[in-house]
């Protein structure tokens, strides 16, 4: 299990599109991806859950990944977040 | 299984189970939870096939960040927290409609409450997706947004779920109720969708996905099929297209009978979209121009600018050919929720068409200002339906008298237009000298005149076998209406199904009618078989059936006459 600390860098912070990608990547592995939010575990595999995270520009988001593909599900995210999800 | 065949026509395809609620908004009571749970199932799936070809099309004509906020709606319905909620509360005993919009509710609470201006926009979405997916879940979706050909499976169908198919890919209409002759029939006719209906156990035997061949003339329905059956039924299907290019040859040559009486043939539609067809297939002009399906895509009655532009651009593509508009005839199987009309025991005799709209001069002038101000794209004329009393008739000539002169004192042009009644209850047919003097034409709505006559709903199955056209009370009625009218110098039009029987046509002409207003596809058939009627013979044919004492007795006789007549005529071909 990896316990990972991703920036969010863009200037607009999370919103539809960008919940969008998110939501998109971690589908694309089998492995659990949570965020964890006040306390709160919550999947990234459900795009509303990654809209109400509520992270705007330049927080932290705490991500729990588990699973067999767990290495390459948090190289994907991490570059997705490094790339600032294609935006400003 | 077999049913009931009412819209000719074979098809062999994958189902759609479409799964509604018997009446409209389906938000009252819930159906079992199963039921439910397919319902819900069917609607989220529906939906998401249809945002998927939305955002197909954005993508490739706008660019792909264009489609985010789609794409972000189609990820909310492959929510599992979300779904799950929903489903949860079905389990619970809720309709889906509730559950529904009870976990919207609550999501779009979460989003209000959130302390940032943008994601407290975004409770947006989730009303759009509740839309969605209770049009969905009411079958108002669109069926052509499932992209790929079917053949729907339903207890039963509204007009407006038929109206919302796409005949392109709509390829057959299975149905366990419904009747004979009820609106949702009659515009699966118009669109040319093979039709059964009457098919027991059907929604238990049909889950969706199953190939299923059906026979339209038939009443036939083969779920999952051998090869070999297969085969075999489309080979019949091929025979089926050929008899159609067949009567194709008619569809230009004039509709005159063998003695040289010239009869209208018209179709009866009820939207713009079928005036194409119409000329397509021959149609001389709108006999009928059902307006109910106009109020029906509304959330509200349209305005008279609305409609004013409907019955213009019908008129417009008409060019110049006959264009009889009906009169709103809400009631009957024809709901319409914002009118207000309470649910009724007996809806064909109650508050109904002409009755309701008396009742409503506001809503009942609205239309009539349209009608009157399309009159000059073309020959428009109107008509009142459900007329059973001189005085409704009056009144309704009055009000549209009262509106000529708002119109006039205005300054709005219109015309003056031919007024026109249906002739569909009994009392009108009986007393058609009376009415026949109030007005410019009659037409004889067959459907109703039958099933006002036998006391038997069109729509019961258990009494669909009373309401026969073949009756000889029913040709006797319409002989009185044809003689009255004669009378008094007016034609008459006969626009229900009886019309485009092959073998009571040829009695219809007998009588004196001027024209017939039938379905689309039947346009090359009638005027074929109008062209090969003889007056003479017509006449001492009607003569015998009027005497005769079943709808059998008419039906065996006009079946043994027109097998003598083909007889006849390869007999002189030979010679």
């Amino acid at each position: 299990m990896l316990n990972v600390e991703l920036e969010v860098r863009n200037e607009l912070g999370i919103h539809a599109r960008v919940a969008s990608k998110i939501t998109r990547c971690c589908q694309g592995f089998a492995s659990r991806v949570e965020a964890d939010r006040d306390g709160k575990k919550l999947n990234l595999k459900n795009v509303l859950n990654v809209m109400l995270l509520n992270v705007k520009c330049g927080e932290m988001l705490s991500v729990e990944i588990e699973g067999e593909d767990e290495a390459d599900a948090y190289a994907a995210l991490n570059q997705l977040f490094a790339e600032k999800f294609g935006e400003k | 299984m077999i049913g009931t065949g009412v819209v000719d026509g074979i098809a062999i395809q994958k189902t759609f189970v479409f799964v509604t609620k018997p009446g409209e908004t389906g938000a009252s009571v819930p159906l079992g939870m199963k039921e439910e749970q397919v319902r819900f199932a069917e609607a989220v799936c529906l939906s998401k096939s249809q945002l998927e070809k939305i955002v197909d099309k954005i993508k490739r004509d706008a660019g792909e960040e264009a489609a985010g906020i789609l794409e972000y709606q189609l990820l909310i319905l492959e929510d599992d927290d979300f779904l799950g909620k929903i489903r949860g509360g079905i389990e619970a005993g809720r309709g889906s409609e509730a559950a529904v919009r009870a976990t919207c509710a609550e999501y779009a609470e979460f989003f209000r409450h959130v302390d940032n201006d943008y994601l407290k926009q975004r409770y947006i979405d989730i009303l759009d997706i509740q839309k969605r997916l209770l049009d969905a879940l009411n079958g108002r979706a669109d069926i052509t947004a499932l992209g790929r050909e079917v053949i729907v499976a339903a207890s039963d169908l509204t007009p407006s779920q038929v109206a919302g198919m796409e005949s392109a890919w709509v390829k057959g209409i299975l149905l366990e109720n419904g009747g004979a002759s009820s609106h949702s029939i009659i515009l699966a006719r118009s669109l040319s969708i093979p039709c059964i209906i009457g098919l027991n156990g059907l929604m238990d035997s049909l889950h969706g996905d199953e190939t299923v061949i059906m026979d339209g003339t038939t009443g036939e329905v083969l779920v999952e099929p051998s090869d070999e059956q297969a085969r075999c039924y489309r080979e019949k299907r091929a025979a089926h297209e050929r008899d159609k290019a067949r009567l194709r040859d008619y569809i230009k040559r004039e509709p005159v009978t063998l003695d040289g009486r010239r009869i209208g043939v018209y179709a009866n539609i009820s939207s713009a979209a079928e005036t194409a067809p119409l000329l397509a297939h021959g149609g001389e002009g709108v006999g009928l121009l059902r307006t109910e399906l106009l109020y029906m895509n509304f959330e509200e009655a349209p305005s008279r600018e609305t409609q004013y532009g409907v019955y213009a651009g019908i008129a417009k593509a008409l060019g110049g050919r006959p264009l009889v508009v009906r009169t709103l005839d809400v009631g009957g199987d024809k709901h319409i929720g914002y009118l207000g009309i309470e649910p009724e025991e007996n809806p064909f005799l109650g508050y109904r068409a002409i009755r309701y709209c008396l009742d409503h001069p506001a809503l009942f002038r609205e239309q009539i200002a349209a009608i009157l101000m399309a009159a000059d794209a073309g020959d428009i004329r109107v008509m009142f339906p459900m007329i059973a009393t001189v005085d409704e008739l009056l009144r309704a000539r009055e009000i549209v008298e009262d509106v000529k002169r708002e119109l006039a004192a205005r300054d709005v042009p219109f015309r003056e237009i031919p007024i026109g009644m249906m002739v569909e209850v009994p009392s009108v047919a009986l007393m058609a000298e009376t009415f026949a003097r109030y007005v410019d034409f009659f037409s004889v709505g067959t459907n109703d005149l039958t099933q006002y006559l036998f006391a038997a709903d069109r729509n019961n199955k258990k009494v669909a076998r009373l309401n026969n056209s073949f009756h000889p009370v029913l040709l006797r009625c319409v002989e009185h209406v044809c003689t009255a009218a004669r009378a008094r110098g007016i034609e008459v039009e006969i626009c229900g199904q009886a019309g485009e029987a092959p073998e009571l046509i040829p009695l219809w002409v007998a009588m004196g009618v001027s024209g017939l207003s039938v379905s689309i596809p039947t346009l090359p058939l009638v005027r074929k078989i109008v062209c090969e009627t003889d007056t003479a013979r017509a006449k001492r044919d009607l003569e015998a059936v009027l005497v005769m004492e079943s709808a059998e007795d008419v039906a065996r006789y006009l079946r043994e006459k027109t097998q003598e007549n083909q007889a006849a005529e390869q007999e002189s071909g030979r010679d």
